[in-house]
């Protein structure tokens, strides 16, 4: 062997082990870095707060029985944060998935305890055989009452509880024009047009006409792992005008306003992304792309798709969040997908709003690509230190840790469609793990707009798999507490405990010519040469939704200008001489 | 004048060119259709760190300017079968399948498929980086068909389908076995035959002539030797066992035939 090949040999050895040791020393490295830095931390409280939960999974046909754990997986476990008897303090409504079992409605006494009284306010039983099961559940003042009414979302049929107000909810699906068979992954109050009355948009999975629990064929699969286009049809309600108030009744607009997207859709949300006073809407849909409906002054939506760019992904779309992580002033989506070493290196997506209409995905470049088999995720800033931090709960089915299911799934996958669509061809998941035991994450914001996950750092250590996240400042202490709800799993309450020294200002809003929850309105904070926008939502999140509260960290030393507020009416609001470490209730002018 | 001269004489008698024609439209078309690379850039990198470490190793190592069809073919596979939200892995893909055939090398002949082997590579270092091809060309059975009928017209010309046929026949006799021993459905594990990856795994992957054997036994026996090693390595849960297999295969059948050779030389 000549001295040149002898040269290019070592060269090339050194060139591969290098590859080979790059991963594990910079696992090393990190493995190295102390706690404790970074503001804040999570104690897992719920027990001690009165809150003993534990999502059980529904049966299916067992036609089906082979991939029972995967459609059980689907299935969400949800939490969503209202108040419900406007006493000031959050109040918690968890959903649950065996036919039969109960939903629950915990009160918050005074944020040290909480109260469990879904049967006595009517919320529980939910779950009776032939009405399918819960998926979840999101709150507004749809009648505009002052008193936050309940939507139960189902694989079955819609529910919906107006607040009576003196802490019982009446069920009212049928005179509201509801309860059709949905397979609702997701729901979300909005008022589209802006006529000061919430609508709701639901977000479904599987086709309609399929029973899961009684089924006539097992042909009930997509048809495609990356475009496919034959899962369940959204569907757009629109609460109708009775003279100047909202009637309380809904119809079934979707098709006319183009939006009755036929993806295999987890989650929706929808803000105002291009400053033009509507509310868009984004649809995050399982294998295929997902879809952004921008909504042209409430008359009709166009769909924006951009070549390699948003609504062109092939990827498992499974939550929606809106932040504005680069305190630019525009908010920008989260969405979570599915990474596995080995198998699937999709990562969740950032679409980084750039302005005039255009996204651009940005989360592997800042670190917010890889949370294992991403869930819900909401932005909220955990430390309180003036930039939004996410919040991402992940891990799909935790079995038998010694065996797992995506090779099984991978080889299958990669055939024609004929063979996929077929539930009864897929392998066994039997006890089998997939993608099991992952902990959450914890993406910290550097204030650079770059994110790194301090999870376990921080006390986020469970295992359990996590499906919806909720926000809520339980304690009223000026933190973002952060609920969890797991896939037959535990209720967890992360109360979260951050550097006093670090500020806060929190916006409780009430439109009056507007919704009465303000749904959609937007608070602009100015302070430190800075400014960030937050959205008040209606939804959005897999299975979770936070508490209807708007929460700037500060910092340290903060020096405040002021918030701009835009309500979902149009109506503009300058709020100044602002303090931190305070509560503002406003009223819409 | 020289160069085209080659480039005319290439594509008259060198079957690579009709390969790289096909795998471009391949490309072409699949990217127009269903936009199925990761990005344009990744491809481009894919392609230009080939042909530049070619390039570069020829005339260092050969002291002449290579014919750049063989990189690109390379640089085309690296950038279809490497899936991965970075740059980098395209580069160093490349790098490591043009350098391997200077690097390991029996009597001036290289071992190991270019591409598999970055591909190889990659997969068995960074995992949490880089996934192969698989079903990311959606599940219409058009695409597979496209791809099928592709191939099917270019090895038909390499005369190279003896390993097709005996490939394809020992993956369907094992996936009946594998199907016996585990319980999975027979369906499930035929799956990948009718998968878009599976056809250029087939026809442009493990009939590349550097590395498989010229005799239509030696073919034969390579065919089934990389179905039987796959099927082992399925039945250990190996989700890249096609290219694995073929990883392991293709060394042996170079040496096994260049030591052959060697042995008839010398009687």
């Amino acid at each position: 062997m000549s001295r040149k090949r002898l040269i290019l040999l070592v060269l090339f050895s050194a060139f591969v082990l290098s590859l080979f040791a790059a991963p594990r020393v910079t696992s090393w490295i990190h493995q190295g870095d102390p706690g404790g830095q970074y503001g804040f931390h999570f104690e897992e409280s719920a027990h001690s707060l009165g809150i003993d939960f534990i999502h059980e999974g529904s049966s299916f046909d067992p036609k089906i029985g082979n991939i029972t754990p995967w459609i059980q997986g689907m299935g969400g476990a949800s939490v969503t944060v209202c108040d419900f008897n406007n006493d000031g303090w959050p109040d918690i409504y968890v959903t649950n998935g065996r036919i039969g079992s109960m939903n629950r409605l915990y009160m918050n006494r005074g944020g040290k305890q909480f109260e469990e009284v879904a049967q006595k306010a009517g919320v529980a039983d939910v779950n009776r055989a032939g009405t399918g099961m819960s998926t979840g559940a999101t709150c507004a003042d749809y009648n505009n009452d002052g008193y936050e009414d309940l939507l139960v979302y189902k694989w079955g049929n819609l529910e919906l509880f107006r607040n009576n107000g003196n802490g019982t909810f009446t069920r009212v699906t049928h005179e509201a024009g509801l309860g059709e068979w949905i397979y609702a992954s997701d729901a979300i109050w909005w008022d589209f047009n802006r006529d000061g009355c919430l609508d709701i948009y639901v977000g479904a999975y599987w086709r309609a006409e399929h029973n899961l629990w009684h089924l006539d064929t097992t042909r009930i699969m997509q048809d495609d792992f990356d475009v496919s286009r034959n899962g369940g049809r959204n569907k757009l309600y629109e609460q109708m005008k009775s003279g100047d108030r909202c009637s309380g009744t809904f119809k079934e607009v979707s098709q006319q306003y183009g939006v009755d997207d036929p993806g295999w859709t987890l989650a929706v949300g929808a803000a105002d992304l291009n400053g033009k006073g509507f509310p868009d809407l984004y649809v995050a849909n399982d294998y295929g792309p997902d879809s952004l409906f921008l909504n042209i002054d409430g008359s009709h939506f166009k769909k924006l798709t951009e070549r390699h760019g948003i609504g062109d992904d092939t990827k498992k779309g499974m939550n929606v969040a809106f932040g504005d992580f680069k305190n630019s002033g525009r908010l920008s989506i989260y969405v979570t997908n599915i990474t596995e070493s080995g198998y699937l290196v999709e990562g969740n997506m950032l679409w980084e709003n750039l302005g005039n209409g255009r996204f651009r995905d940005v989360a592997w470049s800042v670190g917010a690509a890889d949370c294992g088999w991403g869930w819900g995720a909401v932005f909220g800033d955990l430390n309180n230190d003036g930039y939004l931090d996410v919040y991402c709960a992940n891990g799909m089915v935790s079995g038998n840790p010694k065996t797992e299911y995506w090779y099984d799934l991978f080889t299958m996958s990669v055939g024609i469609n004929l063979i996929l669509e077929d539930a009864a061809t897929w392998p066994s998941m039997d006890s089998k793990s997939w993608s099991g035991y992952q902990r959450s994450c914890v993406f910290l914001n550097d204030g650079r707009g770059r994110f790194r996950d301090v999870a376990e750092k921080v006390g986020a250590t469970d295992l359990y798999d996590g499906r919806g996240v909720a926000f809520a400042d339980l304690d009223r202490d000026g933190t973002l507490d952060v609920i969890v709800a797991n896939n037959k799993g535990p209720l967890l309450v992360y109360l979260n405990r951050v550097d006093p020294s670090r500020k806060w200002i929190q916006f409780r809003l009430r439109g009056t010519k507007s919704n009465r929850s303000a749904i959609g309105a937007q608070v602009t904070l100015h302070w430190n040469n800075q400014m960030q926008v937050q959205v008040l939502d209606g939804g959005g999140g897999y299975s979770g939704h936070s508490e209807k509260l708007i929460h700037f960290g500060l910092g340290e030393n903060p020096k405040l200008d002021h918030a701009e507020i835009r309500w979902p009416s149009g109506k503009m609001q300058v709020l100044r001489q602002l303090e931190p470490n305070k509560l503002y209730a406003v009223e819409e002018p | 004048m020289e160069v085209r001269e080659t480039l005319i004489d290439g594509l008259r008698h060198d079957p690579r060119y009709l390969v790289a024609g096909f795998l471009t439209l391949i490309l072409i078309v699949g990217q127009a259709w269903l936009g199925f690379l990761e990005s344009l850039e990744q491809f481009a990198i894919a392609v230009v760190f080939s042909m530049a470490t070619e390039i570069a190793l020829s005339r260092i190592y050969r002291r002449e300017w290579p014919n750049p069809i063989s990189s690109y073919m390379t640089g085309v596979s690296v950038g279809i079968l490497v899936r991965s939200p970075y740059w980098w892995p395209y580069a160093v893909g490349s790098v490591l399948a043009i350098s391997q055939k200077y690097a390991i090398q029996l009597r001036e002949r290289h071992l190991f498929n270019p591409s598999n082997f970055g591909l190889c590579i990659l997969l068995a270092a960074v995992p949490a980086t880089v996934a192969a091809l698989s079903k990311q060309w959606t599940n219409m059975p058009g695409v597979m068909l496209f791809i099928f009928l592709l191939g099917f017209v270019v090895i038909s010309r390499l005369r190279r389908l003896d390993i097709v046929f005996t490939y394809v026949l020992g993956f369907i006799l094992l996936s009946l076995v594998r199907s016996t021993i585990t319980g999975v459905p027979i369906l499930a594990e035929l799956s990948p035959v009718s998968g878009p990856a599976f056809q250029l795994f087939i026809f442009f992957m493990i009939t590349d002539p550097q590395t498989s054997p010229s005799t239509r036994r030696g073919r034969v026996s390579y065919a089934m030797a990389i179905a039987v090693i796959e099927a082992l390595l399925r039945l250990a849960r190996n989700q890249n066992a096609p290219f694995f297999a073929l990883f392991v295969v293709s060394p042996i059948a170079v040496i096994w035939e260049t030591l052959r050779d060697r042995s008839r030389n010398k009687t």
